[in-house]
């Protein structure tokens, strides 16, 4: 069996806004054909391979490009060169809170995100206990989300995504901000290797939980690779990096 | 970039349950949230009537308060549709640029909200219809095709307006303009022998006169619509959907980059 991802040359070119949008400007655009933005490359060449049931963790500064290669890997966003090969049913979980709503209620907001996860109504019916358990929430239930802290917000969402099991579980800082109690639970999660050969990509500035849970690990610099490889040498690599 | 939204029955839950989702949000789910959308309609109906019957109302018949109404209330989920969708995927930017589902999900699933608000009113003008006359034909049956003719045109240029806006966030006020002027050239308070010249026609090949006509036709005046003209407005719907479609496609990934 191949692995599930691979990304072969990865390049990410994008445009920076200098003037207002407006229709104005698009008929100018046509008119004369000016373009005067810049561009930026966020992904440079990027090579990355990832095997069924392997775990990832990404590091490098803010701004690295880290977020950038989630949603190209997530399909999200095209690269403007090389290609990206992904062979499995992959969830992401990108922000805090996007997707689901303020005034619905939790079990709402579970419906509704559980299907923005990827999985149909009856499988959300299905997985509802184990959602509801994993996020400690069940007394909230009929209750609007805006009740709810933001550490709860991530709970909730982690739980569903969790749920929609998939084959790639790819997570941008997810186990930031959350209380101590939803932390230990969701490393436990990772530890007992509950993903059930899942596959995980997931970003950290916690160096720490990237060693403890992740066998590989890639250090992104300028959108460019500048390590990729067994945890604790990536680390040790990045430690040692320049400063500035 | 992500297949169509149409190819997939679970992107078809997705547009059904966001449509649900944003239309009891939208209205708090109450039953004065759907009265005070209807009253937008129904006010501008009365107002019409009292400045335009003695002048205009004789072509339109006895009935012409309903005439007005039916024409409202089917211009109304137009320019509401077409002006909630331009800016969906502005307002949904965060989605936009978080998840892998196609970006059509959401214009469709804003369009979603304003046919349930639809659905809604069209119950309401039929109350209407037997109210002042009596009855409703077995001719008002027509009525869903005659929708679904309007809906193709509605969700053609909610992708048209909804992905332009995302590169020009000045769309929504253009199109604002555009259609309160749009209202003076479909026969809401008018009828096609009070205009005449280039004027009437403007109003005859205009799309959405014929869909008021056609309307008109089978929920008030009981008779079928002229096969020629259904048709014709069915093949022009069903253009402009797959050039919305395949323009908005074709962009879609500079949307998820640009939003």
């Amino acid at each position: 069996m191949g692995p599930i991802l691979r990304l072969r040359g990865v390049s990410k070119m994008f445009r920076l806004e200098t003037e207002a949008r407006t229709m104005y400007r698009i008929i100018r655009k046509l008119a004369t054909g000016e373009d005067e933005r810049k561009s930026i490359w966020a992904l440079k060449d990027v090579d990355l391979t990832l095997d069924r049931g392997e775990k990832i963790g990404l590091i490098g500064g803010n701004g690295a490009g880290k977020t950038t290669l989630l949603r190209v890997i997530l399909g999200i966003i095209r690269p403007t060169a090389g290609t990206v090969e992904l062979n499995a049913k992959a969830t992401g979980f990108l922000s805090l809170g996007v997707g689901m709503e303020r005034d619905l209620s939790v079990l709402d907001n579970i419906n509704l995100f559980g299907m923005i996860m990827g999985m149909g109504k009856d499988q959300i019916t299905e997985r509802m206990d184990a959602i509801v358990e994993f996020s400690g929430l069940g007394e909230y239930l009929h209750s609007p989300l805006r009740d709810l802290s933001s550490g709860m917000y991530q709970r909730l969402a982690f739980s569903i995504a969790k749920e929609s099991r998939p084959d790639l579980l790819v997570l941008d800082e997810i186990l930031m901000g959350g209380d101590i109690w939803f932390q230990k639970k969701a490393l436990r999660f990772f530890e007992d290797n509950d993903l059930e050969g899942s596959s995980l990509i997931f970003t950290s500035h916690d160096l720490g939980l990237i060693e403890r849970f992740c066998e590989k690990a890639v250090w992104i610099e300028g959108g460019k690779i500048m390590a990729q490889g067994p945890t604790e040498e990536v680390i040790s690599m990045y430690g040692r990096r320049p400063e500035g | 970039m992500s297949k169509p939204a149409f190819a997939s029955s679970h992107y078809l839950d997705l547009i059904v349950e966001f449509s649900k989702a944003w239309f009891a949000l939208k209205d708090q789910r109450s039953v004065m949230g759907f009265l005070w959308s209807f009253l937008n309609p129904l006010l501008m109906s009365i107002v019409l009537f009292f400045i335009f019957s003695q002048r205009m109302g004789a072509h339109a018949g006895s009935d012409y308060f309903l005439y007005i109404l039916t024409g409202t209330v089917i211009w109304n989920f137009f320019i509401m549709s077409t002006q909630g969708a331009t800016k969906s995927l502005v307002y949904r930017a965060n989605m936009v640029r978080n998840f892998g589902f196609p970006k059509e999900v959401i214009v469709f699933a804003t369009v979603g909200t304003f046919i349930m608000q639809f659905l809604f009113e069209i119950v309401v003008v039929m109350v209407f219809i037997i109210a002042f006359t009596g009855t409703v034909t077995p001719y008002a049956l027509f009525f869903p095709l005659v929708f679904v003719i309007e809906l193709l045109i509605v969700l053609a240029l909610s992708l048209f307006l909804s992905s332009i806006c995302v590169f020009a966030r000045d769309l929504d006020h253009i199109w604002n303009l555009l259609t309160r002027m749009g209202f003076f050239i479909v026969p809401i308070f008018y009828t096609l022998d009070d205009v005449s010249g280039p004027i009437n026609t403007l109003v005859r090949y205009n799309p959405l006169s014929q869909i008021i006509i056609m309307s008109r036709q089978v929920l008030m005046e009981g008779a079928a619509p002229d096969p020629l003209v259904f048709s014709s407005v069915l093949i022009a719907g069903l253009g402009l959907l797959a050039a919305g479609y395949s323009f908005f496609k074709r962009i879609e990934h500079r949307i998820v980059e640009r939003i």
